[in-house]
């Protein structure tokens, strides 16, 4: 289903290298709350979805988080290039390094590989909806930890968009679980998980 | 890098960046006919833009690839290169 | 409880459900669901209205203004 076009969702042009942000940032590509896992997350959810226009709203979701696991990515690239081995050396970037080069690999700021660990796809509708605000608000606050610790406008720049995103994914999410609630019992939510169970319909 | 193919590339962000925010609000409002007014006015607005970026600068999709003696698509700056 | 039922019946899981049905929150009069229920999260559905200009909104990371929620913490955040 996928296709791409030859451009960023939103430009990254940084001029200055930062191997000690870019160790940070990754995060955010390869760790529990990065872009990898939200789109992992939303696009294994979908399939067992029995509401269509939520299956589509985590596909449309899950596609636009690949897309922003490449605005990180190229923000971590365009970090790391040209580093001459005193950069590295004293940058703090020297441990992933020795691994990776200036590759990109998918890891945690702290180190922990990705894995699917990070995500849950538990076949309820109202639980993965759960899991979803929830996501959204720990990438959320990921970037505000980002936020704080940077004032070069280059990389402030894509990191604020990129944060603005995950309160839209929220608030859509939030709708999705109201379209949820409407189509079930109000005088108990519980009885039933629509992705197993017998369905709700509209008369 | 022209100032032209920086504008061309700019406005094709934007507007296709609207879309993707309608988008996700049709999706949760497939019902609400002031947002489908504005995609269809944004739709035609990209698609304008759109053509007119790939005639002038190259293809965004790989379907349009144009050049008959050489593989260009992989030739041209990659996004995440930070050039455009 | 004061709490909006939609008109559903129940039908076996693997039933066909043609289209999206239309729910009590595509009503333009509904404004909110009269009250929440216990033991269930909510966060109201948003109105089409106030939306940036093209660049402004590229820029912000949304269309809609009253989505535009900043962060304000130290470190040079706002520029």
């Amino acid at each position: 289903m996928w296709s791409y076009e030859r451009r960023l969702q939103y430009p990254v042009k940084i001029t200055k290298p930062n191997p000690k942000m870019a160790q940070l940032i990754i995060s955010q590509f390869g760790g529990p709350d990065g872009e990898l896992a939200a789109s992992m997350r939303y696009l294994s959810q979908r399939y067992s979805m029995p509401y269509k226009e939520i299956a589509g709203l985590l596909t449309d979701i899950g596609t636009e988080e690949l897309a922003h696991m490449e605005i990180i990515s190229a923000i971590v690239f365009q970090l790391t290039k040209n580093l001459s081995l005193e950069e590295i050396k004293t940058g703090g970037f020297d441990a992933y390094y020795i691994d990776h080069t200036t590759a990109l690999w998918p890891q945690s700021a702290g180190g922990v590989p990705f894995n699917a660990c990070f995500f849950q796809s538990k076949g309820d509708v109202l639980t993965d909806l759960h899991e979803d605000l929830a996501a959204e608000q720990k990438a959320r606050t990921t970037y505000d930890n980002i936020l704080r610790l940077i004032t070069d406008p280059e990389i402030v720049d894509p990191i604020r968009f990129l944060r603005e995103r995950e309160i839209i994914h929220y608030q859509r999410f939030g709708e999705a679980m109201v379209r949820v609630q409407e189509r079930l019992d109000s005088k108990n939510f519980y009885a039933l998980n629509p992705e197993i169970d017998k369905l709700m319909v509209n008369k | 890098m022209s100032d032209n193919k920086c504008d061309a590339m700019k406005n094709l962000l934007e507007v296709s960046f609207a879309l993707d925010d309608l988008r996700l609000f049709l999706d949760t409002h497939p019902y609400e006919k002031e947002a489908i007014s504005c995609y269809q006015l944004y739709k035609d607005q990209r698609n304008k833009v759109l053509e007119e970026y790939e005639q002038t600068f190259g293809p965004i999709l790989s379907y349009n690839v144009n050049d008959e003696n050489q593989w260009t698509w992989v030739e041209s700056p990659w996004p995440w290169e930070g050039e455009v | 409880m004061d709490i909006y039922q939609a008109d559903l019946t129940i039908v076996p899981k693997d039933c066909e459900i043609q289209g999206i049905p239309k729910l009590p929150c595509d009503e333009p009069d509904t404004s909110e669901l009269s009250m929440p229920a216990l033991g269930m999260a909510y966060v109201p559905a948003q109105r089409f209205r106030e939306l940036y200009d093209l660049s402004t909104g590229f820029r912000t990371g949304t269309i809609f203004k009253e989505l535009d929620l900043p962060f304000y913490g130290i470190g040079g955040t706002l520029l």
